[in-house]
């Protein structure tokens, strides 16, 4: 069983306030699972793309926290809102109705910028 | 459109067959920017001017690094009139795989997106023969910037007496050996197998007047190059994607009313698992080119439901310049046609052979490794002459693939003879990977295996033996991976094994490892 099952069973008790930090470790325990990191490794604001986190991770990472929450979400999710943090307040404001799926944040930096970085993990 | 292949011999004809017929089309889209066939016609004869106002001699290597742009294709072009060859190389690369490339290609020219320069300054001292960096897209305070550069020469020029079978594009793929190796690939290789294609009025691209495509593929990719030239041999306006997201695919065929796509699968899943993928506007697309990889069935399915256009696959290598062998649309028309699960039949003008270890042709139904003559096929691996000689064998390219061919020519992909793996379309070689991975001062053996995913064809995984003594854990070899890999070539995970099977001359014997994860499937490529 992935960390993520029965997401949307235990986030709806939880107190509006508390589910954002419920479901950042949820998102924390699945990396370090799949990942196979040292949590030691791995924080709130760790950045997916230098945890190895590319393309087809991502998309692999949204659909299994759509089936567990019952909503849609964009594929460049993790680009869009790159670390569980930041993650975590858009997947409980779209599970939970508080915002769209294409309520993403205007991107910050071209492609290339975040190539540049090595932030970039777009592999088609 | 056969009278355009008719009077288009070499690609340096292309900007400017249709820039006296029809000026002011538009060719080229990228971004909100429009380059109509007059100005990527004129442009590219400045780009020719400049490359050899540089002192670069005839067949001079001129190297292309980043998101694609008009610039791509302005210097493709200026690149074919000039008599050079354009290399766009794969920017998703690590700065180790540049350097190796931009060295092993002898490039004198490397035009950079401005983004790329830190990392290529990295590198810069270890390319002595590299004469300086273009920026193509600017601010840039210690290089030329590309537009002035262009500028600052004629838009008139005489033209060079071109041949057909001169070289002008070299494509870099993995290789078998852990090293990239440069295609090298002509004029002719783009043009001369399609034109009889199409001279013979046979099933392949349907291009009519107004087609407007979309350009998801990358240059530096064989199909994403080929696509885009024959769309504007055609005289297309093509829609040039800078990186591929599945939202922007979808957005831009909308806002285009783009008519003709190309994708690998993958790409086609993500645009699938988009939620905007539900109301998109796609009807104005009339055919989907698919290839690079299989496309598996329910995959199909669900992009016929997307798409309800005419769907054709196309199977080639970089080395037989993308095409051999087409599927054609009435194949694709029941779901239950068992013929959905060949790679389809060879173009007009292609010879296909299935070849037993001794190099003895094989009969219909016999398993064996696929083999194509072909006008496209490669004219060379670039300072390659022994690798070339294993390859292309008397005009013959070997495909490295395994497979078989029906009575009725189509052509069964169902193995691998050469080591490789493809995961999202993308051609991945395991010796690259365990070349790395073997520098972990822990392991004392290693090899990379393909195991069969349903989402992405294949995923890369690494069975390694500890050193004596050695406690190194599997989150430590894929934090060493992550370090070294390039992202789309990370390793999924890691398992330990006693010691790796080995023949007895010592070569690891890759078929039992992979044997316990492909059991019970009926190919094993995936």
């Amino acid at each position: 069983m992935n960390a993520l099952a029965g997401l949307r069973d235990r986030l709806t008790p939880a107190a509006p306030s508390a589910r954002q930090a419920l479901l950042v470790e949820a998102i924390l325990q699945f990396l370090c699972d799949e990942l196979g990191c040292d949590p030691n490794e791995l924080h709130p604001r760790s950045r997916f793309e230098t945890l190895g986190i590319d393309s087809k991770r991502a998309l692999e990472f949204k659909e299994v926290l759509e089936e567990e929450l019952g909503c849609a979400l964009r594929t460049t999710l993790l680009f869009d809102f790159p670390s569980p943090e930041s993650l975590a307040g858009h997947v409980v404001g779209v599970a939970f109705g508080e915002v769209t799926p294409e309520d993403a944040p205007e991107p910050q930096e071209s492609p290339e910028e975040r190539l540049r970085r090595k932030l970039t993990k777009y592999d088609l | 459109m056969l009278e355009h292949y008719d009077a288009i011999k070499t690609l340096a004809d292309i900007p400017d067959l249709h820039a006296r017929a029809t000026p002011g089309h538009t060719a080229l889209i990228a971004d909100e920017r429009r380059v109509s066939y007059a100005t990527l016609a004129e442009r590219s004869e400045r780009v020719a001017n400049a490359l050899v106002a540089e002192g670069l001699p005839r067949q001079a290597r001129v190297a292309l690094l980043g998101t694609d742009s008009e610039a791509s294709y302005e210097l493709l072009f200026g690149c074919a009139k000039a008599g050079m060859v354009l290399l766009s190389i794969n920017w998703k690369l690590e700065a180790s795989e540049l350097a190796y490339i931009v060295q092993d290609s002898d490039a004198e020219l490397l035009f950079i997106t401005q983004q790329m320069a830190p990392l290529v300054e990295s590198f810069l001292p270890s390319c002595p023969r590299l004469k300086r960096l273009i920026v193509l897209d600017g601010p840039s305070e210690r290089h030329a910037l590309y537009p002035a550069w262009r500028d600052a020469h004629p838009a008139r020029r005489e033209a060079l007496p071109l041949q057909s079978h001169e070289a002008v594009v070299q494509v870099y793929t993995s290789g078998t050996s852990g090293r990239p190796k440069g295609v090298v690939l002509s004029h002719g290789c783009f043009l001369d197998v399609i034109r009889e294609v199409v001279r013979a009025g046979d099933e392949l691209i349907d291009w009519k007047p107004g087609d407007l495509t979309l350009l998801a593929l990358p240059t530096f990719h064989v199909g994403g190059l080929w696509f885009g030239i024959h769309g504007l041999v055609n005289g297309a306006t093509n829609v040039i994607m800078k990186a591929f997201t599945g939202a922007s695919a979808l957005e831009l065929i909308e806002a285009h009313a783009i008519t003709k796509v190309a994708f690998v699968p993958a790409m086609i899943r993500f645009m699938l698992s988009e939620p905007a993928s539900r109301t998109a506007d796609l009807s104005s697309v009339d055919q989907l080119v698919y290839g690079g990889s299989p496309m598996p069935r329910p995959l199909l399915e669900r992009a016929r439901a997307l798409f309800k256009c005419r769907f054709t696959q196309n199977y080639g290598l970089s080395e037989t310049t993308n095409m051999a062998v087409f599927m054609p649309a009435a194949e694709h028309e029941d779901p239950a046609n068992p013929r959905l699960k060949a790679a389809g039949r060879p173009l007009r003008g292609v010879s296909v052979r299935i070849l037993a270890p001794d190099g003895r042709e094989l009969p219909a139904g016999q398993t064996g490794e696929i083999a194509f003559k072909t006008a496209g096929h490669m004219l060379e691996y670039w300072k390659l002459p022994e690798e070339t000689r294993r390859t292309l064998v008397d005009g013959w390219v070997h495909t490295g693939d395994a497979g078989s061919v029906d009575e009725d020519g189509f052509v069964y992909v169902t193995d691998r003879i050469k080591d490789l793996i493809i995961s999202a379309g993308e051609n991945i070689y395991p010796a690259e990977l365990e070349r790395i991975l073997v520098q972990h001062e822990e392991l004392a053996d290693v090899a990379v295996i393909g195991v069969p995913d349903d989402r992405w064809g294949e995923l890369p995984i690494a069975i390694a033996v500890r050193k004596p003594g050695s406690a190194v854990t599997k989150a430590d070899v894929l934090a060493f991976a992550r370090k070294h890999l390039a992202s789309f070539k990370m390793i999924r995970t890691v398992e330990f094994v006693d010691a790796l099977p080995r023949n007895p001359s010592g070569k690891v014997l890759k078929r039992v490892l992979r044997e316990p994860y492909w059991a019970g499937r009926e190919k094993r490529v995936n």
